[in-house]
């Protein structure tokens, strides 16, 4: 059996960056870190910081007195920020630039008295940190339909800003819809889909030229896995979301001649080495990267994690 | 993207020029944007964030020229974007040597290696190539592994060949004194003389945590020139520029002595703060509201020392009184003690966000100027084929 590794594929710089401060917060400060919400949505990720003494907790009152407290990459609303500070926490910030940039975006926005429209899935933690950032109301649409249903008149000032994962072709559309229902509407076209996102995406579309079935290794609660196993099966091809090699199912190879391989941006690179053990249990592969584009973006650490 | 100079320029005869003829406000310093496309994308970034159709506008090199002799300052930087991806290039800076320009060409470096044969030694000429720090530090800065290298072997190659290279810096706030100080020392072996700036907090730049606040920058480069005594560091500013960062002086921002011109015109009312914009100098000049601008007077200028705003106010410091500025050169500058009172805040107006309609604004004419292209084509082809 031919397996194609996508690429881009995996762990984007925001992931990098939010486990690194992490792990740099344990050696710094010393065991327990306290982490909000999962730092990454992988569970392979969040277990093995378990082991080195991060706790994660869901809530801020789960955290003791003056425990080093990290925020998760995907960000956190200003409620979060305020009862961080309210209780004097010491906070490492580990929200992805890219959002915050999105953050920003929303509070200009709604600073200049525009209705300010999220496009973003209802429920994941960016969007709520999203709707927590900026000081006003923030309408949330998931798709063309729910443009069809908001209720402001159209000449309403609107403006608009993305979820950072979503896919870029639904994001699209959406925001033509919204273009066209509004008369007077700002908004940054896609460039708030981050580039991670962009690149895993677009490499998924050319995987799919090549292979029969496409496995996507990443967490069932993460955006943009979930996303790059929707593409493939929109352009047609069965596809397939695994955590690990564990969950392979061989049911799904029987008639596949060439298999693509390719990983969310929140799961690290061992898991995709498991998911192809996985397929050499199952007969004799041969593995070959696709030609894609190469990422070697970095983001900064928080000033207090590199100064002294 | 800062800029260097000012050290061994000429600079000194055009501002008592200026003096002489009395006048108020004059330009120091074109800061030329010929384009604002970039092969980097640097989290610190608030230059490049714009959509497609206006990051593949470019100016000519007419208009480069013209810019020039329009404000007339006898420098000219030209930062981006990246300028070495503009296809003229060559033939601009080559147009603004001619007028005897001092040119700063602030590049990345990653085409500098490839692109040097565009370009002739001369004393008009500089490279300022963007190194925010040594290796790690550098990569992360820009958000791309490699950089450093990179730019490190375009520097030695420049050099190799006869050009005079500078090195630029823009310090954010988790670069620690002590690496700085490295950084200072690499330069020097390196044989480049050195700009620095704290980075100016750029409303649409992606990481916004790392931008210093002026009292952050003043005991940063106080700790930086502590390490520095005794050593020969080799700064292209001006001695009561650095006074100024390590807080010895309180100075109110300079403006217009550092002009931005790009695709979207004469920006109003410096290069780092994008207000809107004028068609002509004269027009920058006039109509802007100078008054309503710089620290303590508006809430985005609340941090800013950078370069561009005070370099040419310690520049006019020093003409208006040279011994202050004999002074700082003899002594060195103080790195203990008070600092010079900063400047108050209570009373500056609130930022104003003005970005995304001058976006939308330059998009429309970009969309109706291409649909007068289409339309001018069709009327061609209808009347050749009639
Ligand atoms: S997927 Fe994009 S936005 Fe999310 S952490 Fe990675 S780089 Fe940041
Ligand atoms: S090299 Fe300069 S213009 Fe390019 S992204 Fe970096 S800071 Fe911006
Ligand atoms: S302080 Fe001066 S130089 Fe700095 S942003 Fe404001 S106007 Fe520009």
């Amino acid at each position: 059996m031919e397996v194609f590794l996508a690429q881009p594929r995996g762990f984007c710089a925001g992931v990098v960056r939010a486990i690194e401060i992490v792990e740099r917060a344990l050696q710094k400060y010393g065991p327990p870190v306290y982490v909000r919400h999962e730092i990454v949505h992988n569970k392979y990720v969040v277990e093995s910081l378990k082991k080195k003494g991060a706790i994660f907790v869901e809530d801020l009152s789960e955290v003791p007195a003056k425990a080093v407290t990290v925020f998760s990459a995907h960000g956190v609303a200003r409620s979060v920020e305020e009862e961080a500070e309210a209780r004097d926490l010491p906070v490492l910030n580990a929200t992805c630039p890219l959002v915050t940039k999105v953050h920003n975006q929303g509070k200009r926005y709604i600073s200049k008295g525009r209705a300010l429209i999220l496009i973003g899935h209802a429920g994941h933690p960016e969007v709520e940190g999203t709707m927590g950032q900026v000081p006003g109301p923030v309408l949330l649409v998931q798709s063309v339909q729910d443009v069809a249903e908001l209720r402001l008149p159209t000449d309403t000032p609107v403006a608009y800003i993305t979820q950072t994962t979503l896919s870029v072709d639904d994001t699209k559309d959406i925001i033509a819809a919204l273009q066209a229902k509004f008369t007077d509407i700002q908004g940054p076209d896609i460039r708030d889909i981050c580039y991670a996102t962009q690149n895993r995406q677009s490499a998924v579309r050319d995987l799919s030229k090549l292979v029969d079935v496409i496995l996507v290794v990443g967490a069932a609660n993460s955006s943009n896995s979930n996303r790059l196993r929707e593409i493939g099966t929109e352009v047609g091809v069965a596809s397939y979301l695994i955590a690990d090699g564990s969950e392979l199912n061989p049911d799904w190879l029987k008639d596949a001649k060439a298999v693509g391989v390719t990983a969310g941006a929140s799961a690290p690179e061992v898991l995709v080495d498991d998911v192809i053990e996985a397929l050499r249990r199952i007969g004799p592969v041969s593995v070959s990267v696709v030609p894609g584009r190469e990422e070697n973006i970095e983001f900064r650490l928080p000033a207090e994690l590199t100064a002294g | 993207m800062a800029i260097p100079f000012f050290k061994e320029m000429r600079i000194g005869g055009y501002l008592i020029k200026q003096k002489l003829l009395g006048r108020k406000r004059y330009p120091l310093v074109l800061m030329l944007e010929p384009l604002f496309r970039c092969n980097l994308a640097c989290v610190g970034c608030g230059k490049i964030d714009y959509p497609d159709a206006i990051l593949n506008r470019r100016m000519t090199a007419q208009e480069c020229w013209d810019a020039a002799d329009e404000c007339g300052a006898p420098m000219v930087a030209i930062p981006g974007g990246e300028p070495l991806i503009h296809k003229e290039i060559g033939e601009i800076v080559r147009g603004l040597v001619a007028r005897k320009k001092f040119v700063s060409l602030c590049t990345n470096a990653l085409l500098l290696e490839k692109k040097l044969d565009l370009f002739e030694p001369s004393p008009y000429l500089f490279f300022s190539v963007h190194l925010d720090g040594l290796k790690d530090h550098h990569d992360k800065a820009v958000s791309q592994k490699g950089v450093f290298d990179r730019a490190v072997s375009a520097i030695k190659a420049a050099k190799a060949r006869g050009f005079t290279v500078n090195v630029n810096a823009t310090i954010f706030d988790g670069h620690p004194a002590e690496e700085i100080a490295k950084f200072l020392d690499f330069t020097t072996e390196l044989g480049v003389g050195v700009s620095m700036s704290p980075g100016y907090a750029y409303e649409r730049a992606p990481d916004q945590e790392h931008f210093l606040n002026r009292t952050k920058t003043k005991k940063l480069f106080r700790d930086v020139f502590a390490l520095g005594k005794g050593k020969k560091w080799n700064f292209m500013h001006s001695g009561l520029f650095l006074d100024f960062l390590a807080g010895n002086q309180e100075y109110e921002c300079t403006p217009w002595g550092m002009p931005a011109r790009n695709i979207f015109g004469w920006q109003k009312p410096c290069y780092l703060l994008g207000e809107g914009y004028a068609k002509t100098f004269k027009e920058l000049m006039d109509t802007t509201d100078w008054d309503t601008y710089g620290t303590g007077k508006y809430e985005k200028c609340a941090d800013c020392m950078a370069h561009c705003g005070y370099e040419p106010t310690a520049a006019t410091a020093a003409i208006n009184n040279p011994l202050k500025a004999m002074w700082v050169a003899l002594r060195g500058i103080k790195t203990t003690g008070p600092m010079a009172p900063e400047i108050d805040m209570s009373k500056q107006r609130p930022a104003q966000y003005i970005f995304a309609e001058q976006v939308e604004k330059k998009l429309s004419e970009i969309r109706r100027d291409e649909a007068a292209a289409a339309a001018a084509k069709q009327q061609a082809k209808a009347s050749t084929a009639a």
